[in-house]
């Protein structure tokens, strides 16, 4: 019996680009019985977050809370579908196997818990919309993923700038 | 970080308390400096909602010899608050109503086509709106209405000309957030501040409603179109069409359907409520604030529950406590004895410290609540009044102004919070371009306390 092999692309609300997807394709293009694996993380902040923030000093009550986190989430999913299914429609041409899921958290934690999940051969990630200064006081989540990749034996991580 | 801030605020106040009285300080200002320790902490890292911690600020007052019992309470029910209770009454009715969307999509579909004019557009009723609407209000009732504009346009994460919609609304609210007391509740924080603290001298408070519009309007006008050039420049227009915006607005225009009651009636109060607020002096907005909220009921305009719902009424118990630790801070002689050590003598150049004051608000703000800033910043600057030969009137309107600056981080307004939330925005767009249009702000905002103010009878040296 064969195995799969497994790429993992790993895409968030400010971690994408059409090279990113590009080099996917291109990689599942290269091997054996493909499946590209496509993690799409929200990213922070959360829309807990953003309900809490909207109470907590913008004291908006109940009800407009609830409409302003409505057209937040209603505008996030159609973000995250209408790059979902850029992904699905070239791969489709392609004629590779698509699987996606969805995740809400920092990007490392989450890609590390998927590939915990789903141990991929490949994990593909892009570098996010951060300022400097947030990389230097926060720590890079793509070397977090890195590291964690060596650790765990997680799958080689291609970093796509 | 919370976890610190919860332990670190009780150590704070504890080591202050125990500490030996400095000479210049009573005990009582001591205990004052104390209480101000733990609630800074814990309004900078919030280990407890914000109102809690003014909650827990007014009772710690009488608990470490601040101040007795009844007077501490007392300092609760002061007059911005039940103003403020007025206000978010008002806010609540144009969401209920939809009067706000209303007008908003009158003005956006009337535009000339062009992206340009419909971002200015946006930035501009965005900013309008909030002359007569809380600014979270405004942003909580335009974000929805943004948000189908991008999706009318198919526009993706990426796309700048969604970003420059999406902060066109936030930057709006932050700049239409300084026209007037109905913009924010900080407005009203400030002047109840220099009310107490003029009325200690005998003398009536000369900042009202009109007042403090007629000196925050050229400062609006100045970081709106800032504000408008600044978007312009980094997020150039990208050649959508535009079409299918005007069709869903156009749309949004016919579901809404005929003017009701309820709206005319609102805009009845509303009017005649803000003729009283300019007509009356400045002892009068709340009470006037409070009859134009009852009225809304009499009317039946809204309901009790309806208003329950609108409106997380928290914000009484924090702009309440905050008022309190702010007023007890100048009671107890703690805010002069400040002064007395931050300048030790020195007399700085007046101009330079103004313009410290105001930048060093607004990059507090991006952080810290604006309510928590004026309630720590204003006392001080008012005790500070005297010594630097500046009128007393300069420091609520430069203070309450300045803490509207708050452009960069999403953590400073919810309207940024909101815009962040969408995934749209990055920090990267907006910490440096929010930065620059805090220091740019508080250079119009200079300018126009050295050159215009005076003119509208608002003088800045001489002292009180």
């Amino acid at each position: 019996m064969s195995v799969r092999f497994r790429i993992l692309l790993a895409l968030s609300t400010c971690r994408y680009s059409d090279a990113l997807v590009d080099h996917a394709l291109d990689l599942a293009s290269e091997v054996d019985d493909p499946l590209l694996d496509v993690l799409y993380v929200y990213d922070e902040p959360s829309l807990e977050s953003t309900r809490e923030q909207a109470e907590a000093e913008g004291y908006l009550g109940p009800d407009p809370q609830q409409q302003v986190i409505d057209a937040i989430e209603s505008s996030r999913e159609r973000s995250k579908e209408r790059r979902l299914q850029g992904v699905r429609e070239r791969a489709r041409e392609l004629g590779i196997e698509m699987v996606s899921s969805v995740r809400e958290g920092r990007f490392a934690a989450s890609v590390i818990a998927h590939a915990e999940e789903h141990p991929p051969d490949q994990i593909l990630v892009g570098r996010a919309d951060r300022p400097w200064l947030a990389v230097v006081l926060l720590g890079s989540e793509v070397a977090k993923i890195e590291r964690a990749a060596e650790d765990e034996g997680l799958g080689e991580v291609i970093v796509e700038d | 970080m919370r976890w610190i801030g919860l332990g670190l605020g009780p150590v704070l106040c504890v080591a202050v308390v125990a500490l030996p009285t400095p000479e210049g300080l009573t005990v009582e200002g001591q205990a004052a400096l104390a209480v101000l320790a733990l609630c800074v902490t814990w309004w900078l890292t919030v280990p407890v909602p914000l109102p809690v911690t003014s909650l827990v600020g007014l009772a710690m007052l009488p608990v470490l010899g601040a101040m007795p019992v009844t007077k501490a309470l007392a300092l609760f029910a002061n007059p911005a608050v039940f103003f403020i209770i007025g206000i978010f009454l008002v806010a609540a009715v144009m969401f209920r109503t939809g009067l706000s969307t209303r007008v908003a999509l009158l003005a956006l579909r009337r535009l000339p086509p062009g992206e340009n004019a419909l971002c200015v557009g946006v930035l501009v009723v965005s900013c309008l709106s909030c002359a007569v609407v809380v600014s979270h209000a405004v942003a909580a009732l335009l974000l929805p209405l943004v948000l189908e504009i991008i999706r009318a346009l198919d526009l993706g994460l990426r796309s700048r000309t969604a970003r420059r919609l999406l902060l066109s609304m936030a930057w709006g609210t932050v700049c239409g957030s300084n026209l007037g007391l109905l913009s924010s509740a900080r407005a009203s924080l400030a002047l109840e501040f220099y009310g107490a603290f003029v009325g200690e001298r005998g003398a009536a408070p000369t900042i009202g409603f009109l007042e403090f519009s007629l000196a925050a309007l050229p400062i609006v006008v100045g970081c709106t179109l800032i504000t408008g050039l600044v978007l312009r420049w980094a997020f150039p227009p990208e050649g959508i069409d535009l079409q299918p915006a005007l069709d869903r607005l156009n749309q949004r225009v016919q579901e809404q359907g005929g003017f009701s009651w309820r709206e005319g009636l609102a805009i009845g109060v509303l009017a005649l409520m803000v003729t009283a607020m300019v007509v009356s002096g400045p002892t009068w907005l709340a009470p006037i604030a409070l009859i134009a909220g009852a009225a809304l009921f009499v009317f039946r305009i809204i309901d009790w529950d309806a208003a329950e719902r609108d409106v997380n009424w928290g914000v009484v118990f924090l702009y309440g406590g905050a008022i309190a630790v702010g007023t007890a801070l100048h009671v107890t002689g703690a805010t002069g004895w400040i002064v007395d050590e931050a300048l030790g003598g020195r007399s700085p150049n007046p101009w330079a410290l103004l313009w410290m004051v105001s930048a060093g608000t607004g990059f507090l703000t991006e952080a810290v609540s604006n309510s928590a800033v004026i309630a720590v910043m204003l006392p001080v600057m008012l005790g500070a009044a005297e010594v630097l030969q500046i009128r007393p009137e300069v420091f609520p309107l430069l203070v309450s102004l300045s803490a509207g600056f708050a452009f960069a981080l999403p953590t400073s307004t919810p309207a940024l919070a909101m815009v962040f939330g969408t995934g749209h925005v990055q920090v990267a767009h907006t910490l440096w371009l929010g930065m620059l249009l805090t220091l740019v702000s508080s250079g119009i905002l200079l300018f126009v306390v050295r050159f215009y103010w005076p003119l509208i009878g608002i003088q800045v040296m001489g002292g009180s």
